[in-house]
């Protein structure tokens, strides 16, 4: 241990122990070996066993390294790999170390398992804690490793990027400690432990539930449950980063279950244009109104940040721009503690700690006591002025004075170099700002609160249907002139001032701000909870939902799209139009055509700046509600927000989110008033019924509208989780006659009738008139604020990403029911069929989508070819051929006729009814029907008869089908036969006849290109024409073909196996099954989950059926031991055989 | 819904959120009892909520516009998700009846002919087929003399399947009716 370099562990060459067999000696020198280990060095010589082996490699894209150290596990001949390494120096040196500090103690322990224990647990432990050192160059030599090992484990797409591992334990009987690998769309594990290995593959999209759990004897909360759509059950523990596991698969997951959401519903989109061709101009007036968003600087975002950093910046990002209500394009460029100070005229000084922020176009405050509240949202394009202070105290503090010269006092909390960073950045970004500010003055004089504030009376700004129509409820009863009153003073009343620098500061206009540069405090929220004043209802909303700042940055675009999208028709604009007149009838403008008008234009725009979600119903009411007080710009730019992120997937066509808040809707009342929620489940009584409205339409549809709009003003203000606290309080209140209610009716009533008293008074017979004066919704608003305020925007957030897992599952099942009953024509496959092929075309369009794309539920030709490739293993292309361009190219061309055929719309994608049809067509016709579409598949329908480049594409595509089946001599010999055939029997007569063509010999070894170029070479000097009885005659003449068009081509097609082919083994690992097996078929040896697929080159065909039940069978190792051996068996007899063939070839 | 029940018609009504009902007594083979009709969403994408807004019907009544053919087209897939989400215990003999509603439009106007209509219905295992008008008051009455009467008829059914002690009601004077798809 003393000595020098070695006791310095070599991080990055130890790996994740795994099985090796030394029967493979032919490849491997010995270096150095003891009674423990052996370190080992690839043979140079270029024997035929080494090129077999680079085959081998190069099929399952895996590069062997050239030092490999193992451990021996006497007496099998399996052994232990646990390092590995390029350059013999690094092989040395852990070889130096393993010597120094494992022989000894292996020397003590005599049990062969408890030797092998020790080794793996060592190892285990070197990766994992060179994993935990913060060094990121060795980090990412780590996962650069783990990240190989992951790859040849499973078979995953090479282009799969994994974002990090984890040592962890999975249990199912007995406990295995493994590695827990997690990527981009996978969660993997894998552990070889005492002779048995255990390999899981799981889909993240396949994922129904995740949950933190306690260990198995419950002291440790180290431990994670994972839950399968099939129902399947996992449990990984002494996990020591279980949280972050746990935090960084829930942010895959809900990656994943977006993209799901998208792929899975089939329809068209509803908001886009029923004629295709107009869509274009449109796409990119939405991508330009995203650059517009965009700062300039946006492009500066770090590069070149590993996957697990980018997520955790993208968390990051999304966590900020969520919770303070800005677009998602903003960035978090600086982020540290500060304190800000104010000081207001009448009052004492206001101190607040928190933290500050600086992203693309925003300087954010925010203090960290809840009980305290204090938010700046300061755009850049708002600030006047940025200063540095001087300070006796060594406090690095500036002052920023604003648009509306308030000024700002802000002390840095943090070491002098990074404060300058920090200003560094801001005052870059406030030079890219300088042309908005230009603009700001004329877009703040249509504002009211300016106008408000200016005293003036003339020209006063739109600010909704209401100054016409006249605000819903009595003013003087609601006290607007006080309220008014009150909003001044928040306005203007105070000021601020750094205290010590009083003398130097001479006074500014002092405020809180308003509009874009309004600071959110104590006082602000006392006077949401009051109610807003009807003029400045409007505007307040959109500063609190932050769509001021979008309507800022998106001037105009409200307009172009209406210009763009004028006269043209959707199914959208179709049911906005049957809802129009349903919104808010009792409202005087709705009974007007000025009224309606308005609305159909928000909401008609909305629809096409959207496609996606189009219209829901509920909108209407809710944009009918906020028209009255706001323009219809303003309400589209607060429509945006509410269906973008205070309310996602509310409206969506699946009603995502609206499942989704009702479920954790449900949660909360069982948690919080467990009674009522055992009455709800006793009797049967489904909450959700009830409450949909409630959330769909911010209780506007519920409420009488002077209570919906305080509601709607708590809503913008505080964020979603108000809904679930009046939600909760309305249970609350009427807890009483809910346990009396015993059927969903008579709940419904009870609510109706609730809300239809909300102004009756709370205390009608009191003395004291104040008390007299509250109602029932004073009562409702102070339960949901007081005895619920423990719900938290946060605890909603985290609440949907935990449940909506659950809820896509159901989603999908719905939309996957729908999609299969919507087909118009099945043709003759029956429901699991359908049922296989929807799966399989879903899947290949979930993994072949970039995340952003807009949802086209038809495939095109790339998706298409992974498609194929899951139902019929000839079009399954190997990573060796997808690496042979030129071979395969002629393989995608036989692919791509039948793409053209099944797109019977030529469209170049292919809906899922195409895809049913076409392959009706193709898999269920007798003989003639099916030469026929063979046919009409190279010659196109109605073709008068196929030339000679049919003939030879034919003849590549019948080569390109056969590559795999077994007998390969008889089925190229059948092509040539083919090929012969058709000059014979062509319609246009042929000098040479077909005798050149007798020598023609294609050989295995040939690529399909150079086959190809030989049958083109041989039909040089001939004509060939058949028509369509003549080809028959040509097909029909040949007995191979013959009986492959009958009946072998359609067998191809497999709908019932599961998409996620079992996963490959490595190279080396079937060559150990195969030596063992012939070796000593009886001997206990890893279980090789499957040996056969890995040769897929040669033996895919003859087994797969067999080999491809089911999941790994990791889940419960002995059980199934009995039944699988024979059956393994056969396989590895089989794997010889076509070894044998390959070696007599080379 | 609101013509039978009040005997009124208005065009100023709210889209319908979620699920809505009413209540009506009506006297069926001389026994009085209490019919809840409910009014479900008519969106499409309403269906896929998966909330069971049909659970313990006895009747789903579907209407659609003879105005509009695409209402017509999608009774199929109403009917259908009706049944999954109610799950009844005979789906093959549950009670449906079909509405054609807004007749008092002009005649011109129209796109589902009544024989397009009685076609479907009797392939779908002969469903009662009435146009109506709730404007107009046309109909309304004796179409839902026949949904009270088939509902009733399902429960009296139901009871008889019901050999084992159920804790979920099935009181004689609760019917519960769906009503669905379109204004009315």
């Amino acid at each position: 241990m003393s000595t020098t370099v070695v006791s310095e562990r070599p991080a990055g060459v130890f790996t994740v122990p795994r099985p090796v067999d030394i029967s493979l000696n032919p490849f491997w020198d010995v270096v150095h070996q003891n009674e423990h280990f052996l370190l080992q060095k690839v043979k140079n010589s270029g024997t035929a066993l080494k090129s077999l082996l680079g085959t081998i490699q190069n099929v399952l894209a895996t590069k062997q390294p050239t030092y490999r150290i193992l451990f021996r596990k006497e007496p099998h001949s399996v052994h232990l790999q646990i390092a590995t390494a390029e350059v013999q120096s690094d092989i040395e040196v852990a070889w130096m170390w393993i010597i120094e500090t494992l022989c000894e103690p292996l020397d003590g322990l005599d049990d062969p398992d408890e030797k092998e224990a020790f080794v793996v647990s060592k190892v285990n432990a070197i990766v994992s804690e060179t994993e935990q050192e913060e060094d990121h160059g060795t980090m990412d030599d780590n996962l650069r490793a783990a990240s190989r090992s992951f790859h040849q484990t499973f078979e995953v797409p090479a282009s799969e990027r994994l974002v990090n591992f984890y040592s962890c334990a999975y249990h199912s009987r007995v406990m295995y400690q493994g590695w827990l690998y997690v990527s981009e769309n996978y969660l993997a594990f894998y552990s070889y432990i005492l002779g048995i290995e255990n390999r899981i593959l799981l889909e993240l999209k396949d994922i129904q539930d995740l949950q933190k759990a306690k260990s198995k004897k419950g002291v440790f909360a180290d431990a994670l449950r994972v839950i399968t759509k099939d129902g399947q059950n996992y449990f990984f523990s002494n996990l020591f980063q279980r949280d972050e596991t746990y935090d960084v698969l829930v942010q895959l997951t809900s990656v994943a279950m977006q993209r799901l959401l998208r792929t899975t519903g089939l329809d068209q989109l509803p908001g886009s244009s029923i004629h295709d061709a107009d869509m274009e101009t449109l796409a990119d007036s939405a991508a330009m109104m995203q650059n517009s968003g965009n700062s300039p600087v946006a492009d500066s975002k770090p590069q070149n940040v590993s996957l697990r950093q980018g997520l955790a910046e993208q968390e990051k990002d999304r966590k900020f721009y969520t919770q303070y209500n800005l677009a998602n394009t903003e960035h978090v460029y600086q982020q540290m503690r500060a304190a800000l100070i104010l000081t207001p005229q009448d009052n004492e000084q206001q101190s607040f700690i928190g933290s500050i922020y600086i992203s693309n176009t925003f300087l954010v405050f925010a203090s960290s006591d809840l009980k305290d509240p204090c938010t700046v949202r300061l755009p850049m394009y708002a600030i006047r002025r940025v200063e540095r202070l001087t300070s006796r105290s060594h406090v690095y503090a500036i002052s920023i004075v604003t648009w509306h010269h308030m000024r700002l006092i802000f002390q840095l909390n943090a070491p002098a170099s990074a404060c300058e960073e920090f200003c560094s950045t801001l005052r870059d970004f406030l030079r890219g700002q300088v042309k908005q500010m230009k603009v700001l003055k004329g877009f703040l004089s249509h504002l009211y609160s300016e106008h408000f504030l200016a005293n003036q009376t003339e020209n006063e700004p739109a600010h909704g249907l209401g100054a016409q129509f006249g605000f819903p409820g009595n003013p003087r009863k609601t006290k607007d002139r006080s309220k008014m009153k009150l909003w001044h003073k928040y306005y203007e009343g105070v000021y601020s001032r750094l205290v010590f620098f009083i003398e130097s500061n001479n006074a500014v206009s002092a405020e809180y701000g308003r509009n874009f540069t309004m600071i959110q405090g104590a006082t602000f929220f006392k006077l949401i909870r009051v109610g807003l004043p009807n003029k400045l209802r409007g505007e307040t909303w959109e500063v609190c939902a932050g769509a001021l700042f979008l309507r800022f940055a998106n001037a105009g675009v409200y307009e172009r799209i209406q210009r763009e999208t004028a006269g043209r028709v959707s199914v959208s604009t179709q049911e906005i139009e049957k809802d129009l007149n349903r919104s808010l009838p009792e409202y005087a403008a709705y009974q007007t055509d000025e009224g309606i008008d308005a609305l159909r234009r928000v909401l008609v725009t909305y629809s096409w700046k959207n496609p996606e979600l189009g219209y829901c119903q509920a909108m209407n009411i809710l944009t009918s509600a906020l028209l009255i007080y706001t323009t219809e710009e303003q309400a589209f730019w607060l429509l945006n927000v509410i269906c973008d992120s205070l309310l996602p997937g509310y409206y969506a066509t699946t009603m995502y989110g609206a499942m989704l808040d009702l479920a954790i809707y449900e949660e909360l009342v069982k948690k919080t008033m467990p009674i009522v929620s055992k009455h709800f489940k006793e009797h049967d009584l489904q909450l959700s019924v009830a409450c949909l409205p409630w959330f769909l339409s911010i209780f506007i549809n519920s409420m009488p509208l002077i209570f919906a709009f305080r509601v709607l003003d708590c809503f913008f203000a505080e964020g979603p989780r108000i809904l679930f606290q009046i939600a909760l309080a309305v249970l609350k209140i009427n807890g009483e006659e809910i346990l009396a209610a015993t059927d969903d009716g008579q709940l419904i009533a009870i609510f109706k009738s609730f809300f239809a008293t909300l102004d009756h008074p709370l205390y009608p017979h009191s003395n004291n008139p104040k008390a007299r004066s509250l109602t029932k919704f004073n009562e409702l608003m102070l339960i949901a604020y007081r005895e619920f305020s423990t719900i938290s925007n946060d605890m909603i957030l985290s609440m949907r990403k935990s449940h909506q897992l659950k809820i896509v599952a159901s989603i999908e099942s719905f939309t996957k029911r729908s999609a299969i009953r919507n087909l118009k024509e099945t043709g003759d496959f029956t429901k699991e069929q359908l049922s296989a092929i929807y799966d399989r075309y879903c899947n290949a369009l979930y993994y072949n989508r970039k995340q952003n794309d807009r949802s086209d539920t038809r495939m095109d030709f790339g998706v298409f070819i992974k498609f194929l490739g899951s139902i019929a293993p000839w079009a399954k292309l190997t990573p060796e051929e997808e690496h042979q361009e030129l071979a395969i190219e002629n393989g995608k061309s036989f692919i791509w006729r039948i793409f053209e055929y099944l797109d019977a719309d030529h469209s170049e994608g292919i809906s899922l009814q195409e895809v049913v049809s076409g392959l009706h067509r193709l898999l269920h016709s007798d003989l003639l029907e099916r030469i026929q579409v063979f046919y009409d598949v190279f010659g196109g329908t109605n073709a008068e008869a196929l030339g000679k480049s049919h003939i030879v594409e034919l003849a590549t595509a019948f080569l390109f089908l056969f590559r795999q089946e077994s007998d390969h001599r008889k089925y190229t010999s059948s092509v040539l036969e083919f090929v012969r055939n058709a000059v014979e029997f062509s319609e246009t007569p042929n000098e040479h006849g077909s005798s050149d063509l007798r020598d023609l010999d294609l050989r295995i070894d040939m690529t399909l290109q150079q086959q190809k170029e030989i049958i083109e070479q041989a039909l040089e000097d001939v004509n060939i024409r058949l028509s369509l009885p003549i080809f028959r005659m040509v097909i029909m003449s040949n007995e191979t073909i013959e009986l492959y068009l009958g009946s072998g081509f359609a067998s191809t097609f497999k709908f019932t196996e599961p998409i996620q082919d079992r996963q490959k083994s490595l190279g080396r690992e079937i060559l150990d099954t195969y030596y063992v097996a012939k070796s000593s078929p009886s001997s206990k040896r890893p279980r090789s989950v499957s040996a056969t697929s890995g040769l897929s080159l040669t033996s895919q065909q003859s087994n797969s059926s067999a080999a491809n039940d089911g999941k790994p069978e990791a889940s419960d190792p002995t059980d199934a031991e009995n039944d699988d051996k024979t059956e393994e068996y056969d396989e590895h007899l089989d794997i010889s055989d076509n070894l044998d063939k390959l070696l007599i070839d080379l | 819904m609101n013509q039978y029940v009040n005997k009124k018609f208005s065009n100023q009504y709210k889209a319908t959120i979620g699920a809505d009902f009413l209540t009506k007594e009506v006297m069926v083979d001389d026994r009085l009892v209490t019919m809840q009709i409910w009014d479900t969403a008519g969106q499409e994408r309403f269906q896929s909520l998966g909330v069971a807004f049909y659970r313990g019907a006895d009747c789903c009544v579907l209407v659609y516009d003879v105005n509009n053919a695409k209402s017509f087209e999608t009774l199929d897939s109403w009917r259908d998700e009706f049944l999954i989400q109610a799950s009844p215990r005979d789906p093959e003999n549950f009670p449906f009846v079909v509405l054609g509603n807004k007749i008092d439009l002009e005649e011109s106007k129209r796109m589902v002919s009544q024989k397009r209509a009685m076609t479907w219905c009797q392939s779908k295992g002969n469903i009662p087929y009435f146009e109506t008008s709730a404007k107009e008051a046309i109909n309304v009455e004796q179409a839902f003399q026949t949904i009270a009467k088939n509902a009733l008829a399902q429960e009296t059914e139901m009871e008889i399947y019901n050999d084992f002690p159920d804790p979920i009601q099935l009181g004689s004077a609760d019917n519960k009716t769906d009503f669905g798809n379109c204004a009315c």
